[in-house]
């Protein structure tokens, strides 16, 4: 009987807690689509991207199917009506480049006319300035995950910092993006000299660094963390982090703050609503049309840290070490993306 | 039918087995008036209008009942122990009752209006329960007030008894204008107005928060409660410093002659009164506790997360009366409470309540009554990180002390007058954070103490120009200064407040005043008797709030931050317009009313998207100064008999909100009108109350509104390197699924022994008899490989019965 007396006040206590976090719809209509303008310059001569697409449609099966735009135009203005024309590339729709290299002391829009006719345009900026970065540091971090098996196992990851000095009379708010390169050495029988390739490597995708140093508590900031990324054959010769650092704006860091936290977006009874992100395009010719993305202009400082196998403590394993059993790769490194046999001017020795 | 007459007999039988042979005895005190003769009589219909007092001390019984046994209508006497009720005129029988006192029965002859003394004397006889009906239904024509719900132990009896016993919160949010953000929803929202926008005095101290476990538990303790006041549209003036409403529970005295007790034991939490003479016929005391025990009960569930969640609760509660002398008496209530909820490793906080309030009432003479009253209290709460390496507590408090003084006089029978001054002295601790263990990585950071005082002087005057025409009058004037020491930051005019357009620091010292607020609040309502049972009222008040509760979430929760009005945050302003026509039929038995209410709200403080509110130094950054609007048509109906009791509100409302672009600011929607948190058109309660036997009662609510507004994802974009980025819709454009319920109860008692000094009550409630999954919370979750998704959580969203036994000891 008491038994009997458990289980039902058991089932009553856990009801209390579980019965009920299921998924609904909110019969919301899922056929808007907007705009996305997405680019940034800096004043760095360099070639640079704008991105014109549309977004997605919410619901099952519409998941992720983002729609890029050909043929529009896009140009980048200055405030002396000096532009530079951006072209779209063959092998990616949707995507235009251009180089060039902005003044500081002017201002510049981004124009983009849509196939039908639509102008889109960014609000005029002028770029920011970015303090210099004083140096990078790393640190080597062992993290316990649950791999494909459920099992939890220990993995080890870089994480690399940037120390900043800033002025009294500026607080800048900050934003790095950083990408990796790395030497592949191939393995061929009898080689003396192995040939090489220098690997660029896409690093911080789905994450954003950003910082204000208004919370900064004194004028330099340390240890400011900007890339996390596993410890792996990539190490084995030598691993070059370029961490770029821009000046932006005060809307900017608005706008990348609140798109993180969207991106971050988990779920819980206390999540406060969401809302509209608040950036600086605008449709021209249609006020009421909703523009997404953001075009920034700013100032870059750059910094490149050297890392290998000496300043981990170890070498990975790869299969590439077996001459029987090895992929493509091991033989031919230009079968890499993202791959050249060109070292760069600034590879160490 | 048949199973149900078993299991009415099978109750029935346990609660005789448990009090052995039942019967009632009911000490009351007989007395004749006559007033007028036949022979002179014109009128049909008649007005009794008196005082109910205390036979020994001479003091007025405020609450006590007045009951019209053969026409069943009745009143309740106001804060001046006065009442009137209008009678036909011939013979009648009055019932007169109060906690803690005989029973008075009156043999009425009347033909002519008439004033009379009631005295009644110490007795420890409980309540007969006459009759199941609510007690103002004459009311509803004759009072002045507009917007005012009454509601004591009698008329609360009537409502089912959920979860094992009748809760004020629930109560009052079966009221036309009362609703709530969903089932788990802490505080209550009236005519459209944010949680905390409601003053809630419990024998004069603050509450701030007034639920227990996610709202289905009120803190108030049932078995203490005397009467409990919602000033929903017109609020007299010694009330002030909310926007909405207030909810006014005034506690109940201990018996003066007798000890007794009272027990409920049920699934989830139980409850204890005793009370009795501290001195005989002079002072008294009484205590009651709750708690709630549902962790034991949770660490015997297999499933993991629910081993690991907890949802506890306890309060006392102690109320010592002393009749000082004839004229005098102190009463002093002290009131503690806690709540502890978690969720596995995903939600845990904690919040406390402490108050001690003291009055002391003097009667100067029959129509000169003076009352001080001081209360002091905390409310603090905690919400703690307890994943990941930032395991923290992070903490936010108010304190408060508070003085009034307050004189009424009756200066003939058509006039009264009461003024005084209220002074609030405020404490406000808007947030720390500190870590919980070694490992981790948070840093201590504690946020700026606020303080600040504010002074109400006030006077209200009431007047009878007519038989017909009654006005009610009252000014406020409330000076408010908020104090040092302080670090307030300033910015370049005409700018919105940021990083970029901040200036500088203003230092002020300890008691320096940062920044003066002050403003007068008139209020106004007049009543017009049109027929004998039909009157129309209308008024309007403004009122002004200098305490804001800091939430952007869709709910007000327990851990919310209070923030005072300060250097950049303006009080918020309401001004409120109401009318009403009340008709009632059938001797007073049905009575019905429609109540149309408009409100227009200044500064109301609305949040930037994606604002940051917690343990931020500058939160004016964050905050937007709105306009609010709200208005509706309350339409109440309800009916009595001997054995039913029907119930019907039903309210059309809108409530909504208003950011506009200016140099400041930036707009919400593009400077458009757009729904509040707690717009809720459809709003419809209905009760259905049947006494089936002497002791059986079975009662249903089902309870109906429009699912509240929502923000929800309307596309999906990449941008940079980062992908699935949800794209909302305007604030408030959509609604969650409707809310609807139906619960019901069936009570078996009272039943006494022969003795009458013990008896039992078997409550059965189900709760949720259809299994409904409302939204407590709608959220929304970005998931692998697909688009952003909405959850709803559904607290108690499926059938939950509840079993409890109430047992009362004492003659």
């Amino acid at each position: 009987m008491n038994k009997l007396v458990f289980i039902l006040i058991g089932f009553f206590a856990s009801i209390f807690f579980l019965c009920c976090v299921d998924e609904i719809d909110l019969n919301i209509d899922t056929d808007k689509q907007f705009v996305v303008i997405d680019g940034f310059i800096s004043d760095r001569l360099d070639e640079y991207r704008v991105r014109v697409s549309t977004s997605a449609v919410i619901g099952l099966g519409n998941d992720n199917i983002f729609d890029n735009i050909s043929g529009a135009s896009v140009r980048v203005i200055d405030e002396n009506g000096l532009a530079v024309n951006f072209q779209e590339l063959e092998m990616e729709p949707g995507n235009y480049t251009g180089v060039m290299e902005v003044d500081p002391s002017l201002e510049y829009e981004v124009e983009v006319v849509m196939p039908d006719g639509e102008i889109i345009r960014s609000v005029p900026a002028r770029a920011l300035n970015s303090p210099d970065i004083d140096s990078l540091t790393f640190e080597v971090v062992t993290v316990e995950q649950i791999n494909s098996a459920g099992n939890t196992v220990e993995s080890d990851f870089i994480d690399i910092f940037t120390n900043t000095s800033v002025t009294d009379s500026e607080k800048p708010f900050l934003r790095w993006r950083v990408s990796g390169e790395y030497e592949f050495k191939e393995v061929f029988p009898g080689a003396l000299d192995q040939l090489r390739c220098y690997v660029t490597n896409n690093l911080d995708l789905n994450n954003i660094e950003i910082f204000s140093t208004d919370d900064l508590n004194g004028n330099v900031l340390t240890d400011q963390f900007v890339i996390r990324t596993a410890v792996d054959d990539r190490f084995n010769t030598i691993y070059c982090f370029h961490v770029d650092q821009f000046g932006i704006s005060e809307q900017e860091y608005d706008y990348w703050t609140n798109v993180q936290k969207l991106v971050d977006l988990e779920g819980s009874l206390f999540d406060p609503p969401p809302g509209e992100l608040k950036n600086n395009l605008f449709s021209e010719t249609n006020p009421d049309n909703i523009v997404l993305g953001y075009f920034s202009v700013s100032t870059v400082s750059e910094k490149r840290l050297f890392i290998g196998p000496q300043q981990i403590g170890y070498t990975v394993g790869t299969e590439c070490r077996s001459f029987r059993f090895t992929t493509p790769r091991c033989s031919d490194c230009t079968t890499i993306l993202g791959s050249t046999r060109e070292k760069p001017p600034y590879w160490p020795i | 039918m048949k199973s149900y007459y078993y299991f009415e007999r099978a109750s029935l039988l346990a609660i005789f087995l448990l009090s052995s042979v039942y019967s009632f005895a009911q000490e009351t005190d007989w007395i004749q008036l006559e007033f007028g003769n036949k022979k002179n009589n014109t009128e049909s219909t008649v007005s009794l209008s008196g005082l109910v007092k205390d036979l020994n001390f001479d003091l007025p019984l405020i609450g006590a009942t007045v009951e019209v046994v053969d026409k069943a209508i009745g009143t309740v006497t106001n804060e001046n122990g006065t009442f009137k009720l209008e009678l036909p005129t011939g013979q009648h029988q009055l019932a007169i009752s109060y906690i803690g006192y005989n029973n008075m029965r009156v043999n009425l002859l009347i033909y002519e209006n008439a004033f009379t003394i009631l005295n009644l004397s110490g007795s420890a006889v409980e309540l007969e329960q006459v009759t199941i009906k609510e007690q103002s239904q004459r009311d509803n024509i004759e009072s002045v007030i507009s917007g005012v719900e009454r509601l004591d132990r009698r008329s609360l009896d009537t409502k089912p008894k959920l979860l094992g016993e009748v809760d004020v919160l629930r109560s009052i949010q079966t009221l036309s204008g009362v609703t709530s953000v969903g089932d788990g929803a802490s505080g209550f929202n009236v005519r459209g107005g944010n949680a905390d926008e409601n003053l809630i005095l419990q024998d004069g101290a603050l509450i701030f928060n007034p639920s227990h476990t996610l709202g289905f538990f009120s803190l108030f303790h049932p078995d203490l409660i005397n009467t409990v006041n919602l000033y929903k549209g017109d609020q007299p003036a010694n009330y002030g410093g909310r926007l909405s409403s207030v909810l006014e529970v005034n506690l109940r005295e201990g018996d003066m002659q007798n000890y007794k007790a009272n027990v409920g034991l049920g699934l989830i939490s139980s409850r204890l009164t005793l009370e009795g003479p501290v001195i005989k016929d002079k002072a008294s005391l009484i205590i009651g506790g709750r708690g709630s025990y549902l962790d034991w009960l949770l660490n015997r569930v297999d499933d993991i997360d629910v081993r690991n969640s907890s949802a506890v609760f306890f309060d006392f509660t102690g109320k010592f009366s002393y009749r000082i002398t004839d004229k005098t008496k102190l009463t002093i209530t002290g009131f503690t409470s806690g709540d502890e909820f978690r969720f596995a490793d995903q939600v845990n906080f904690e919040y406390q309540t402490n108050t001690l309030s003291g009055s002391l009432n003097q009667l100067i003479s029959d129509k000169f009554n003076v009352r001080l009253g001081v209360s002091t209290g905390t409310y603090n709460s905690s919400l703690f990180d307890i994943d990941g390496n930032d395991i923290s507590e992070f903490s936010n408090d108010i304190g408060y002390l508070r003085g009034e003084l307050k004189a009424l006089y009756q200066m003939s029978e058509k006039q009264k007058i009461s003024f005084g001054v209220e002074g609030n002295s405020y404490t406000v601790n808007p947030g720390t954070i500190s870590p919980t263990t070694e490992e981790s990585t948070v840093i201590p950071d504690q946020l700026d103490e606020e303080r600040a005082f504010a002074m109400s002087p006030f006077l209200q005057y009431d007047i009878d120009v007519t038989e017909k025409l009654s006005l009610s009058a009252g000014l406020r004037y409330t000076d408010y200064a908020i104090n040092g020491p302080a670090t307030v930051a300033t910015y370049e005019e005409n700018t919105p407040r940021s990083v970029t357009s901040f200036t500088g620091n203003i230092t002020f010292e300890d008691g320096e005043t940062i920044k003066k607020y002050s403003a007068f609040e008139p209020r106004f309502s007049a009543r017009y008797i049109l027929t004998e049972s039909s009157s129309v009222k209308a008024g309007f008040n403004q009122t002004f709030q200098y305490l804001n509760q800091i939430s952007n979430t869709a709910s007000a929760t327990p851990v919310d931050l209070w923030k005072l009005s300060d250097f950049h945050i303006q009080p918020q302003k309401s001004t409120n317009y109401f009318a009403g026509f009340f008709k009632n039929f059938d001797d007073n038995s049905v009575s019905s009313s429609i109540q149309l209410f408009y409100r227009s709200q200044d500064r109301i403080i609305e949040y930037k998207d994606f604002a940051n509110l917690l343990l931020n130094d500058n939160l004016e950054r964050e905050l937007v100064d709105g306009r609010g609007r709200s208005f509706g048509a309350e339409f109440n109906y309800s009916m009595t008999s001997k054995r039913n009791f029907i119930q019907f509100n039903y309210t059309y409302s809108k409530s909504q909100r208003l950011v506009e672009e200016s140099p400041t600011q930036e707009s919400i929607n593009n400077g458009t009108w757009f729904n509040s948190n707690y717009d809720k058109p459809h709003s419809l309660f209905v009760t259905y109350t049947y006494k089936t036997s002497k002791y059986g009662k079975l009662a249903a609510n089902f309870t109906y509104s429009t699912g509240r507004p929502t923000t929800a994802p309307i596309s999906n974009f990449r941008v940079d390197n980062l992908q699935n980025i949800p794209v909302f819709s305007d604030r408030n454009q959509f609604r969650i699924p409707d809310f609807h319920r139906l619960d019901v109860s069936y009570t078996v008692g009272p039943v006494r022994n022969k003795k009458d000094t013990f008896s039992t009550e078997f409550v059965f409630s189900i709760y949720n008899l259809y299994a409904r999954k409302n939204a407590f919370s709608v959220f929304f979750e970005q998931r692998v490989a697909r688009s952003i998704s909405a959850v709803r959580v559904a607290t108690l969203g499926t059938i939950f019965p509840a079993v409890t036994l109430n047992f009362s000891f004492g003659s």
